[in-house]
């Protein structure tokens, strides 16, 4: 009972109600982090249906950078909307490839996403305009690998054009180098940032080191985030309340939590 | 013969050698030919081909003309071409070997086909006067017969099947049987049997790929047309180009669900013909074009849904299709949750174009735990140098990519031993011993197999902040360290 999956229960919750944002037409175009600074950069939430370039500070900051654009999918979308993830065949090799029980251990539900492996970046942009065009799509993940002669200016113009009509996010992830132009409406630089442990020296939730460079609608900023999986949101990096007692691994403490959470 | 003695007999001989392999290939291709004219096609060794036509003449204009059109094709195309058309596929083949080759059969088109005793109206004068030669039985029987002072088949047709049978075996009869329709002997077809078949043959061949594309799409509406009235969709179309030299083409089409119009077949087709690694080549054009529903599914029709979620799950359908056209399924995939502890094997990763978006199945999780896999995982895992606390310590530094890494935090071990049940699959090969060369007994081949070893994985945050999921591959013992591995970065 009390180890309960409360994502999981949402998107249950979220599949029987049948709660599409755009039921009667009106259309959500933004959504909120949850993190108030980063929200108060794009006055009130994050543009949907754009286009995003979030890359990772370093090379080993990879597993930080997937992170961070799956946590602002997760927010775009509904939970229960498909996800299609293009990635450049170098990517898998280079920085490890998408692990789908990582997925979900963050929360996101495996079943929402199809996978396209592509031999080139050509095929990955094609294949993301391809994926843009398909109706309700929840958000596009663009992962090819370094920066690729064939993404230009016109395009990452495209590809904005395509997400604003889709209402949907794209998310360019950027491997292994630093972006050249483009048209994307942000261009997120992503860190790993040291994570509140948990407890007995262990690493704690995802926390990130986020530097919004660039920003068409509003102001940038320079923060650190931390992804709270039970409730699908963006936090700041808090010491625990209460008292840290060492968890076991599959122990009987954070059990006993969050039955006293639950009175 | 020997050569030798050929030549001093005959001076002017000719002598080419002999080159099987590429009389092999010659016959595959003309095999791929005759499929213009029937969906059952087939070697009838050696140098034969047999056609199945049943129901296919009247498209041709008949028995007769069929057979013409067949052979002067091939006669025009530098081939030596003898043919006939029968009742059972064993007559056709000694008529068409060892007579003049012709159409042998009864008047009406209707049984020509039924295994019956269509020959006992006295149509089968032709078949009976064939020398013994043709009944291709073995040399000692044949010689018998021949010393019983029998010549033609219908001698030995007249004999009693039991004196046949006592005498030489039940080849004789089983042979005699099969050339008079008694037996009925299948053709075993070269290719899949299409459940339809929409084709056009042209005149005047095809060059300009738009005339292809315009003649593709006229075809797809015949063969939709067809399988609506079955009440079916294709998932499988096959769109075969007969080119004028004799090549064939074929270029195949999946889809996830059935199509069951011709537009959004013709946009995966146009998508397949532009992704071609050896682009279609009309040559002197194609004289013939073929689309075949090789797998076909029953359609049930629905109301267009007002629910939005349902147009969605089209719509990800459509580009599945799309992709897969374009790039290969193997590259559209769909996660499956597996059921196994090893972090390698606890996904797989299933063409989405036959695998529909199931439920994925994951274990509960503890409020407040961080994640307890990483978001992506390295395959094979990464060696990297670490140095730890002996016996079971999280690394205290570690070395991956010429990267040193300070440990900061670390949780673990969490020990994932081997599946004994599996892993001897794995490891069969691997010798134990690898300087001692031939010296891979099975023992030592076993012992490779108990020494697939436990991992003790450990959840590792360095000065930086960055998440590693690495493991060590056994235990510290006195003889030799264990190695140390990254899998996977976490979020």
């Amino acid at each position: 009972m009390s180890t309960v999956d409360l994502s999981a229960l949402r998107r249950a919750v979220a599949a029987i109600d049948g709660k599409d944002s755009d039921r009667d037409g009106s259309r959500r175009s933004v959504f909120a982090s949850g993190f108030a600074e980063a929200d108060q950069a794009f006055a009130g939430g994050l543009p949907r249906g754009a286009l995003h370039e979030i890359f990772a500070a370093e090379t080993g900051d990879a597993g930080a950078a997937t992170g961070f654009a799956l946590a602002l999918a997760l927010r775009a979308s509904d939970g229960v909307r498909p996800v299609v993830w293009l990635e450049e065949d170098v990517v898998a090799r280079e920085s490890g490839g998408i692990y789908p029980p990582g997925l979900a251990a963050l929360g996101f539900d495996p079943s929402r996403l199809l996978v396209v492996r592509c031999p080139s970046a050509r095929d990955v942009l094609r294949g993301a305009s391809d994926a843009l065009e398909v109706a309700g799509i929840g958000a596009v993940m663009i992962a090819p690998w370094g920066t690729p002669k064939c993404l230009d200016l016109t395009v990452s113009r495209r590809l904005q054009l395509a997400a604003r009509e889709a209402d949907a996010p794209a998310f360019l992830l950027m491997h292994g180098n630093s972006p050249g132009g483009s048209a994307a409406l942000t261009r997120w630089r992503i860190a790993a940032a040291p994570s509140q442990s948990s407890g007995a020296r262990a690493p704690g939730r995802p926390a990130f080191d986020v530097a919004l460079l660039r920003n068409r609608q509003g102001t940038t900023g320079h923060w650190i985030m931390e992804w709270n999986i039970d409730e699908n949101i963006f936090r700041h990096v808090e010491a625990l309340s209460g008292t840290v007692v060492p968890a076991p691994f599959h122990g009987p403490a954070a059990a006993r939590k969050s039955v006293a959470q639950g009175r | 013969m020997a050569l030798t003695d050929a030549r001093a007999l005959f001076q002017n001989l000719e002598v080419a050698t002999a080159a099987p392999d590429e009389d092999a290939r010659l016959l595959d291709r003309l095999a791929d030919w005759c499929h213009r004219y029937s969906p059952l096609v087939a070697f009838d060794p050696p140098h034969g081909i047999v056609l199945d036509i049943t129901g296919c003449d009247h498209l041709f204009g008949g028995l007769e003309a069929m057979l013409r059109d067949v052979v002067t094709q091939l006669r025009k195309n530098g081939f030596a071409v003898k043919a006939a058309i029968s009742g059972n596929a064993r007559a056709a083949r000694a008529l068409a070997r060892f007579s003049r080759g012709g159409v042998f059969s009864a008047d009406d088109n209707d049984i020509i086909f039924k295994n019956d005793n269509i020959f006992d109206d006295g149509n089968d004068s032709i078949l009976r006067n064939l020398p013994l030669i043709s009944l291709e039985i073995e040399e000692m029987s044949l010689v018998g017969l021949k010393r019983a002072g029998l010549r033609t088949i219908g001698d030995v047709a007249a004999l009693p099947r039991a004196a046949l049978t006592a005498r030489f075996g039940e080849a004789v009869v089983e042979r005699l049987d099969a050339l008079f329709g008694r037996a009925a002997k299948p053709v075993s077809p070269l290719r899949m049997i299409p459940v339809c078949v929409a084709g056009r043959r042209m005149a005047e061949p095809l060059i300009v790929m738009d005339a292809v594309e315009a003649l593709l799409g006229q075809l797809g509406d015949e063969l939709f047309s067809f399988l609506e009235e079955r009440g079916e969709g294709a998932r499988e179309i096959e769109a075969a180009f007969f080119r004028v030299d004799g090549l064939v083409r074929r270029i195949t089409v999946e889809a996830g669900r059935p199509l069951v119009e011709t537009a959004p077949f013709f946009r995966l087709i146009r998508e397949r013909l532009s992704a071609l690694a050896e682009p279609l080549d009309a040559g002197y054009g194609f004289d013939a074009v073929q689309l075949s529903a090789l797998r076909v599914e029953r359609v049930v029709h629905r109301q267009t849904s007002l629910d939005s979620r349902r147009e969605t799950a089209s719509g990800i359908d459509a580009l599945v299709d799309r992709l897969s056209a374009r790039m290969g399924p193997a590259r559209i995939l769909r996660p499956l949750a597996v059921d196994t502890h090893i972090p390698e094997r606890a996904f797989s990763m299933m063409p989405a174009i036959h695998q529909t978006a199931d439920a994925y199945r994951t274990g509960p999780r503890h409020m407040g735990d961080p994640p307890a896999r990483p978001i992506r995982l390295f395959q094979p895992p990464q060696r990297i140098e670490a140095v730890a606390e002996v016996p079971d310590g999280p690394p205290m530094q570690f070395r991956w990519r010429r990267v040193l890494h300070e440990v900061a935090l670390a949780e673990g071990p969490e020990r994932i031993a081997p599946e004994w049940w599996r892993e001897q699959v794995q490891e069969k090969w691997e010798p134990v011993f690898p300087g001692k060369a031939g010296t891979a007994f099975p023992s030592d081949l076993r012992k490779t197999v108990l020494q697939a070893r436990a991992r003790d994985y450990y959840r590792i945050e360095d000065d930086a902040g960055r998440r590693f999921w690495i493991f060590r591959e056994g235990l510290y013992d006195r003889d030799h360290a264990p190695q140390w591995f990254l899998q996977g970065l976490f979020a």
